[in-house]
């Protein structure tokens, strides 16, 4: 019966989610648009941050070499983004393994802090071969059409960015019960044991990072295509790479939902706040976004969606009891 | 006793942690199909000796031989694969996967390394019901009290399809009637499942009872080797160890 229940609430959700840009306006809809495509990276982050347990603070870089692969792939060499986010995922994947190989015989916050420096280093880089990245100026996208990734009504781009988001909640799903995803678990809770079981910690973390990175980088070409342009100041900070470990983490990390979920909470909120604050005094909305985000962490520390789904269970065995009582 | 082939040769084996020796050209030969106790007082280097054998540490001189084969200084998921599996002096269980997940990922990485879902599960649960944990399948290992956590331990280890199989101190801390049926399922992976088995123990009750030969270290070297009721009255282990000669 749970299980159904289950289904028939997935099913209305997507319904619901499929048929929400007939009647919401177009900024409703690009609400919309970031909310999935943050929860998009969100998902793709849990795969090392949550399942694998390795604090990442740098994903912002995979979003930027995502975004500039197939942008400079379509500007430069007129080839589609259809096309160049795969590159630009393998590319992302790359770097990811690059960071792995580097950095994950660190352990906490010192693997925390190189991912930082990763993503610090990508944003110089960016500025500095300016011959292909146009350097600070970025690069406009001036190729048109859905060929090209490129659409005229934001609902498109809503669709595109849904399915992105299932396909990562179908990802995690599969993930999540794979040989692989299980190894990967299992090293998070004991590097020791995880060996002793025969487990090469090492390089499944790295597989992981890999993973995870290709993913953030297919992410990276679909937000270019949104914003028409790239530039490194605006992809590559601190901020995008603590936003997406953040909600994940108040959604529930090592989730196929948990990205969503704080996503589509924490999205809109920060728009909101931004948007009747953010006039007023600056850094105000900022501030009301961090008392969000310590509350949420604080009261609700394995995330939201853990907190809901046993407020669930345990109606769902009341009611069982409840029933059971009522035909005894 | 007919004297078969040994399975694992250890050679003058030397660890040291700065200063300090924690085990001082230790050799021991092991043979296959052998219960072999391992005893000793605290910080005698029974779990340096170990997780020497496991790869857990690099020993300074000396060399490892399992099957004729050097396994000196291999990473540990190599040895494990190689067919020598362990259990931790304190369990540790991957606390968010279930019972059953815990054990299936040793027979998913393990020796054989079984890419199917379906065989990892069925030899999980077989060894499961084995210990007597498969009721305990489903739930998650962290909720699980100290002596299933050593039950879970053992099953996950034999999950990895050993032929050796090291035990360090799998019966502390149970109670007497909970000892002897481990004590008894150890005997029994050896004799009807054709282990070899080294096992650390304290409990002399649970180590004496079993094992084939006994192994005594000391201060990192080796004290005495020999059948336990020799064991138990020689001078120099109870000077150093059992305190009084105890009965076999």
């Amino acid at each position: 019966m749970k299980i159904t229940i289950k289904w028939i609430t997935m099913a209305i959700l997507l319904i619901l989610a499929l048929i929400l840009p007939l009647f919401a306006n177009e900024f409703i809809i690009s609400v919309f648009v970031q909310a999935y495509f943050w929860a998009f990276l969100a998902l793709s982050w849990d795969v090392i941050g949550g399942y694998g347990g390795q604090f990442s603070l740098g994903h912002a870089a995979f979003v930027g070499i995502g975004a500039y692969t197939s942008t400079i792939l379509l500007e430069s060499y007129g080839i589609s983004p259809w096309m160049g986010m795969w590159a630009a995922g393998i590319l992302a994947g790359i770097a990811g393994a690059f960071i792995g190989i580097t950095s994950l015989r660190l352990r906490g916050p010192f693997f925390a802090l190189a991912t930082i420096a990763f993503a610090e280093l990508v944003r110089l880089l960016l500025l500095y071969f300016k011959n292909v990245t146009r350097g600070p100026l970025g690069m406009l996208i001036t190729q048109t059409g859905p060929q090209n990734m490129i659409f005229e009504q934001q609902s498109y781009y809503y669709y595109l960015m849904l399915a992105s988001m299932i396909t990562g909640v179908i990802f995690l799903k599969w993930f999540e019960n794979s040989k692989f995803g299980i190894g990967l678990v299992a090293l998070r809770e004991d590097e020791e044991a995880a060996e002793s079981v025969g487990i090469n910690v090492y390089k499944t973390k790295i597989i992981g990072a890999t993973i995870s990175a290709f993913l953030t980088g297919i992410g990276g070409t679909i937000y270019a295509q949104w914003l028409h342009y790239v530039r490194p100041d605006v992809l590559v900070k601190l901020d995008y790479s603590t936003q997406i470990a953040a909600i994940d983490i108040v959604g529930g990390a090592s989730s196929p939902y948990g990205g969503v979920i704080g996503s589509l909470i924490l999205v809109p909120l920060s728009l909101y706040l931004n948007s009747i604050f953010g006039g007023m005094i600056a850094g105000l909305s900022l501030i009301l976004y961090g008392v969000v985000l310590l509350l949420v962490v604080v009261l609700l520390p394995s995330g939201i969606y853990e907190f809901l789904r046993r407020r669930i269970s345990d109606i769902m065995a009341k009611k069982m009891e409840k029933g059971g009582g009522k035909t005894a | 006793m007919a004297k078969l082939p040994s399975i694992l040769k250890i050679k003058g084996i030397t660890k040291k942690f700065g200063g300090l020796v924690a085990l001082n050209k230790v050799s021991l030969e092991v043979r296959r199909h052998e219960l072999l106790g391992l005893i000793g007082p605290n910080g005698s280097g029974k779990t340096t000796l170990f997780n020497v054998i496991t790869g857990y540490y690099k020993p300074e001189e000396g060399r490892i031989y399992y099957k004729e084969q050097d396994i000196t200084g291999l990473r540990p998921h190599k040895i494990v694969k190689m067919g020598v599996a362990r259990t931790f002096q304190i369990p540790k269980p991957f606390g968010r996967l279930t019972v059953l997940e815990n054990v299936m990922s040793a027979a998913m990485y393990g020796r054989e390394a079984t890419a199917s879902k379906g065989k990892a599960k069925s030899l999980a649960m077989e060894w499961l019901k084995y210990v007597g944990l498969d009721k305990k399948a489903d739930i998650e290992a962290k909720t699980l009290n100290i002596v299933e956590r050593k039950l879970m331990e053992l099953a996950r280890a034999l999950s990895t399809g050993p032929d050796l199989l090291l035990l360090d101190e799998l019966v502390a801390g149970l109670n007497t009637s909970e000892m002897m049926n481990v004590v008894e399922l150890v005997r029994r992976l050896v004799d009807e499942k054709g282990l070899t088995i080294i096992m650390v123990e304290h409990v002399m009750k649970a180590v004496m009872s079993i094992s084939d030969r006994v192994f005594v270290l000391h201060r990192g070297e080796k004290l005495a080797e020999g059948k336990p009721e020799e064991i138990a009255k020689d001078p120099k282990v109870i000077e150093a160890y059992l305190g009084e000669p105890i009965k076999v």
